[in-house]
Order: structure tokens, then sequence, then C-alpha cells
């Protein structure tokens, strides 16, 4: 990810995103240039979008601003839980021809699916002509479908390090700002100590080394059998044997799966990779009370791997509905989100790839009211801005929803000390075969 | 001609016999029940008969939802014969017995010692019998909470309770593949037993006192007076706990949902929860129907070879 240069780029396009008009949907060859990223841009009358953060946490801002800037178009905004319930509810509403415009998709899985089930609009040719735009048809951003673009990203999510700075310096370790998975569960040993552990989880290893697509292999089967799998599953299970990750007994019997920040501002564990939508909880201080200075670093690397891959990824992809009957107003709506309306989402910590905001904007629209209280900004710039940053979009997705629940439900097993780590790549290897098989039936 | 007929004669013909017998006769009410019956017809068609037929339909198709009407298509008994070999399933399936083997006779048998205790004159017995049945109506989420509270491997009630009877290393309960199912039968047995006790009480209301009294004269002792009187009489109601307990835990979902989401490993993964992961998670909706499907023919063999052992039984007792 190269955000920086993404500024320049946007920097160079800044006379065509003021001077283009908004195209029509079917005339799409037109530079739009983003002319609607921030003014009135084309369309009328009232969509619906449906996405999974709530109201509160910045759509609502979004929507009124949008609303101002575009009084012809008004907006209603359903929130859905992204999560399996949620997203049948959310696919069965675009089935049953309930009246969507907009909507969002969290897993590439799902992007898959509903981009091959034809439901959404083909939104090549509008991106391809705004000149602010033209980088997400880069399939280094979006998954495209037969080189169709039907989804947008609205957030970048590199993963980063995060790390309790007092505990860090209280053990006489600075902070790194670069390291092999070797040497963070080297730290994360030294760390633990009484009821704290060093480590939340246990770093990845084989997405770092492999890419995105890192479970199948060049031709689609299951990849577990590779050397950077072992590699992973035997770091995972050193260290919840030495007690430098936190233990997965606890996670499962306090329910912790989804809640790790409370591990993290708790005092419980010092480092915790996660992303920039966590840096809300970070700045709950009632909610989450903590009095130490959170710092970051970058994912650790592979040892011998270079130019690694970040384990993040360009998500929170918007979409238009093929039925929409509001096309126009729906893409000006999509415009503003992935432009000038994205900083109202930088509280809920969501960068856009396309947002128009200088780094000194960014970083305060996602650190809040008076940061030094609360980080080491200069840490978070460095890292989470970083230009050596590569994130990859998986481009295979056959049986990725029944691998990754195994890989869920195994790694447990692994963690907990009931299988080896051998054991976790044969039945890997093994659950994935036959979820790719299933899939291509 | 015909023999005239009395009044209680005419009540007792058909309406269509009626009609026959007098075809002059317009049948102008014959819809009039069917008008009354109908809003509960519709019901039934609307949300019971079509989605019945819609499930079994979709099981013989690998519909993903997704793709919607026009992504429907007929493989035939493709999901049945990968149903037949698909280990998980299986294993899945053997799960959901075990749980179902253990968890049904332990309420059962529970709910009938409690309602013995609880058909005896004892003080405040109509506050325990509302204390009894008190779990069957929480929600199971609020019973999941407090049992993954008591659950805790380190600082929950149960294994603390252990640790003072001497059991230094209790089990780790949720977080063992090997203590994760015995854990969820406990947690169902708890929940099920008041209900089946509450049952079990209206039947002992209905005891033919009279058979006690003159088999105690007979010098009959208790245990005798059960197996003799009791027992034979509790039966049909036993049958309907059996059957209505066996349908229920083999469509068990709530608690394994919130307490295990079918881990660790897939520990407490049965096959309910199997069909809602095809389902849902996967978004195989075709094999998620044939699951169910299976589990229904299952539930119903069962359920029928009780009605067959009642029956037997009752022509013996």
């Amino acid at each position: 990810m190269t955000l920086t240069s993404r500024r320049t780029f946007l920097g160079a396009a800044a006379g065509a995103l003021a001077a283009a008009g908004l195209p029509s949907l079917t005339g799409c060859a037109k530079d739009s240039g983003g002319s609607n990223a921030g003014g009135s841009g084309s369309g009328s009358g009232v969509i619906n979008v449906w996405g999974g953060v709530p109201a509160a946490n910045g759509p609502q801002k979004l929507i009124d601003a949008f609303q101002q800037a575009n009084p012809k178009i008004k907006v209603n905004y359903t929130q859905f839980v992204n999560d399996a319930g949620g997203n049948l509810k959310l696919d069965t509403a675009l089935q049953g021809g309930a009246p969507i415009d907009v909507f969002f998709t969290y897993a590439f899985e799902n992007v898959a699916k509903r981009s091959a089930s034809k439901q959404l609009l083909d939104l090549t040719g509008l991106v391809k002509g705004d000149s602010g735009l033209q980088k997400l048809a880069s399939p280094e951003f979006t998954p495209a479908v037969d080189g169709k673009v039907f989804c947008l990203p609205t957030a970048a999510e590199p993963g980063v390090v995060f790390i309790n700075k007092t505990m860090l310096e209280a053990a006489g370790i600075e902070v790194p700002t670069q390291w092999t998975v070797e040497e963070y569960h080297e730290i994360a040993r030294k760390l633990s100590a009484n009821k704290v552990r060093g480590s939340f989880a246990s770093p990845k290893v084989a997405i770092p080394a492999l890419g995105a697509d890192a479970v199948y292999t060049a031709d689609g089967k299951a990849n577990f059998t590779n050397p950077a799998w072992l590699a992973e599953a035997k770091l995972t299970e050193a260290m919840a044997k030495d007690g430098s990750a936190f233990p997965e007994k606890q996670v499962i019997s306090q329910q912790l799966q989804a809640y790790s920040q409370n591990v993290f501002l708790g005092g419980q564990a010092v480092l915790w990779t996660t992303a920039a939508f966590s840096l809300r909880y970070v700045n709950n201080a009632e909610q989450y009370p903590h009095d130490f200075i959170t710092t970051f670093a970058p994912l650790p690397t592979p040892v011998g791997v270079k130019d690694a891959w970040n384990t993040g990824a360009y998500d929170n992809f918007i979409s238009i509905a093929q039925k929409s009957k509001k096309q126009d107003a729906a893409w000006t709506f999509v415009r503003f989100w992935l432009g000038d309306g994205a900083k109202f989402l930088l509280p809920a910590g969501k960068v856009s790839p396309t947002s128009p905001d200088t780094t000194d904007q960014l970083v305060s629209g996602l650190l809040g009211a008076e940061p030094e209280k609360r980080y080491d900004v200069e840490a978070f710039k460095s890292v989470y801005f970083s230009p050596s940053i590569k994130m990859g979009v998986p481009k295979v997705f056959a049986g990725a929803a029944e691998i990754a629940s195994a890989q869920t439900k195994v790694t447990q097993q692994l963690r907990l000390g009931q299988i080896t780590a051998e054991q976790w790549t044969s039945t890997m290897q093994q659950q994935a075969t036959a979820a790719i098989g299933k899939s291509g039936r | 001609m015909s023999a005239p007929t009395t009044a209680r004669d005419e009540r007792l013909v058909p309406s269509s016999t009626e009609a026959a017998v007098n075809p002059a006769r317009p049948r102008r009410h014959s819809w009039v029940p069917l008008l009354f019956l109908a809003p509960n017809l519709l019901g039934v068609l609307i949300f019971t008969l079509v989605p019945l037929v819609a499930g079994v339909l979709v099981a013989f198709t690998d519909w993903d939802v997704v793709s919607g009407l026009p992504g429907l298509r007929w493989v035939g008994l493709e999901n049945f014969s990968e149903l037949l070999g698909d280990a998980a399933f299986g294993r899945a399936l053997g799960r959901t017995g075990f749980y179902i083997a253990v968890s049904v006779p332990a309420t059962v048998l529970l709910g009938l010692a409690l309602a013995n205790v609880l058909n005896k004159p004892l003080p405040g017995r109509a506050a325990l019998r509302a204390i009894f049945f008190l779990p069957y109506v929480v929600n199971p989420i609020a019973v999941g909470t407090v049992w993954l509270i008591m659950l805790n491997p380190d600082s929950g009630l149960v294994n603390k309770v252990l640790r003072v009877v001497g059991l230094e290393n209790g089990p780790g309960w949720l977080t063992s593949s090997s203590w994760a199912l015995p854990a969820l039968m406990v947690i169902q047995v708890w929940a099920g037993v008041g209900y089946v006790a509450v049952i079990y009480l209206a039947a002992y209301q209905d005891l033919p006192v009279d058979l006690y009294d003159a088999a105690k004269v007979d010098g009959a002792g208790s245990w005798r007076r059960f197996q003799a009187i009791t027992w034979p009489a509790l039966f049909p109601t036993t049958v309907f706990l059996v059957i209505t307990s066996m349908i229920s835990t083999s469509q068990g979902f709530g608690l394994i949902a919130f307490l295990t989401q079918g881990g660790p490993g897939e520990a407490t993964t049965t096959a309910s929860f199997a069909m809602y992961q095809n389902g849902f998670l996967y978004y195989r909706f075709g094999y998620a129907a044939a699951i169910g499907m299976a589990m229904f023919a299952l539930v119903l063999t069962l359920t029928a070879v009780s009605w067959r052992v009642q029956r037997g039984r009752g022509m013996n007792a």
C-alpha cells in the first residue's frame, strides 16, 4: 500500500476532479474525475444504503454532509450485522427485490459470490473513466470477476502491531521498527510474566510469505503441505506451550474471540496484531479506561522472506445493486463515500484508499482529540502509512468459507495442545481438499 | 317407497347422503365451515406446508441463496449421496446420537425422580415446583451465560467445588474436546428436568388412589407399588416425553451456537449445527436441506419405534 504516493497521484488528478461532470451510468467512458466527490452529482430521489457500520459511528454524519451537498437525493441507511445471519438477510433482501441501491460486503468470499450472482452493477466503465478512482480497478485493490469491477474498497486496513509502550519499556525493550517472527516470539516470551502474556496471538507466517491466496497452490489445490504453513503451526504451538501467547482456554471460556481489545487494553497482553478499526477502542477511554501509551510496530516478517505481504487488506467493499432504479443517485453517493465523505468514517478507523485528505488530517481523524495522551503518534504515522506495506487481494475462493471455518477450529485444537503442528497441517490439507472438492461439484 | 325416518335418524345422516336422498335440497351451507377454517388453513398452508415442500425441493438442488431463483439447479440425489460419504457429517451424526442417547434418558429419569419428590407433601412445594420449572422457560442465552461462568476451568464454581472435594485439576469443560459435549449434556438435562417433572406431576394426579390403597392392604412395598401401578400408568406419559425430548434434543442448536460454536475443534458439532454451518456459513443450502431431511427421517423412525413400543406395552398391560 502506498498512501503517500496516492496523495501525489490524487494531487495530479485535482484538475480533473474539479472540472469533469458526472457521466450518466449509460455512458461511462467520460472521465468523471470524481467531480461528485464533494459537490452535487447527478441523480435524485430516495436511495437505500445497507452497511455494517452503525450509523452513529460515522455513516450518519457522512449522509448528512452528502444530503447537504446533494439536496435532491435523500439517503436511508440500514445497518446489518456483518455475521452469517446479517449477510443472509442482505442476500435474501437483494433476491427478494427489496429496495436496496447501495450496499457493503466485508468478506472476500461474499464479494465473489455476490459478483457472480449478477446482483451487482458493473462499475468497470465508471471506475476507469474516473481519474480519482482508476487505480481501484487494479487487481491490487479490487477482486474482479471476468475482468469486471463490481465493487470498490472503501477502507485500507493494513495489519499493524499495537504495543503497550509502558510495559515494553519496563522490560527494557525498544519498539521494533523491523523484526522477524522469531524475534517477535523472543520478545513476547520476555514480556510474559505473572498474569501478563507477551502477545495476544501468534504472528502469521504463511500469508506474509505466500500472499493472500496462501491456502491454494498455483493450480487451485489445497496448499497446507507448504512449509510456510508448518512453520506457522509450529510457531503457534510453541507460543501456546511456553505461554507467550494468551491462553486459548481463556479465550474460549471468556468468549474473547471478538473482544481481544479487552485483553490488550486491560493490560493482560503487551502485543496485539490488529488494524486501524481497533483504534476506536483505544480512543474510548470511558469504556476502556487505561493509563498506558499505545505505540506501533510493523508486522513481523517470516525468516528469510523479503518484501513480505501484509495480512491486512483493502476491504469494506461498496456496490450498487443491479436492480437499483436510482443508479445515478447511487453512484453519486458511492463517489462521495470514497471521496470527500471518507473523513466521516475515520473515527470508526476506516481510511478510504482514495481519500483526498492529507496524512495529518487522516491521523487526526483516526486518533481523536489529544492523541499524545494515548498514542505514540510518530510511530503510528510511520508504521500505518509506510510505503513498504504490500497488501494482496485473494483471487481464488473455492471452498473459502469452509476452509476459513476449519482453520479456526483446527487452530483452536492446536492452541489447546490437543494436536501437534504436523497434525494441524495434515488435518487442514485433508479438510481443505474436501472443501475445494465440494465447491467444484 | 322408503320408510319414514325419525328426527334422530335425520341428525345422523351425513349431509352428502342427505343431498343424495333429497337432491332438490340446496347445499348452501357446505362452504360455511371452510370459511371459518380458512384463516387457520391459510396460515398452515403459507407458513408450514409451502416452506416444508420448498425445503424438500431445495434438498435436491445446489442452491446458494445468493444467486436467487435463477441459481436453483436440480442435482437429483447428489446431496444425499454426498451425505453418505461425508465423514464430517457421519461424525456429527454420531455425536447427535450420543447426545440424544445420554441426555434424553437422563432428563426423563431425573424428571421422574423429581416429580416423585415434588408429589409428596413438602413444605413450600408450589415454590419448589416453580423453581425447578424455571430453567425451562429462561432464555437459552441467559442459561448459557450462567453456565459459561460456572464452567470456567479456573474461576468457575463447578471446578471450585471439585477442588474442595479434592479434585485439584478439574476438567476444562467447554474448552476441552473431551468434556465440551458432556458439559452441554449436563446443561441440557438441567434445563429440561423441570419440564419433565411438571408433565409427570400432571400424570400423577390421574393415578388410581384406590389401587394404591388395595396394594398397601395386600402388603406391597413402595417399590412394588411403583413397579405394578405407577410405572404402567405413567408409561404413555414417558413415551410422550421421550419422543418430544428426542425431537427437541436432536434440534438443539441455541446452546451450542452460543457456548461452543461447534468446537473446540468439532467436538460439539452436532447434525443440527452442521446443517447451520452448511447453510448459513458456507451457503450450501441444498446440502443443508438434505441434512435436514436426513435428520427428519431419523427422528421419524425413532418416533415410530417409540410408538410401536408403547402400543405393544399397552396391549400387554
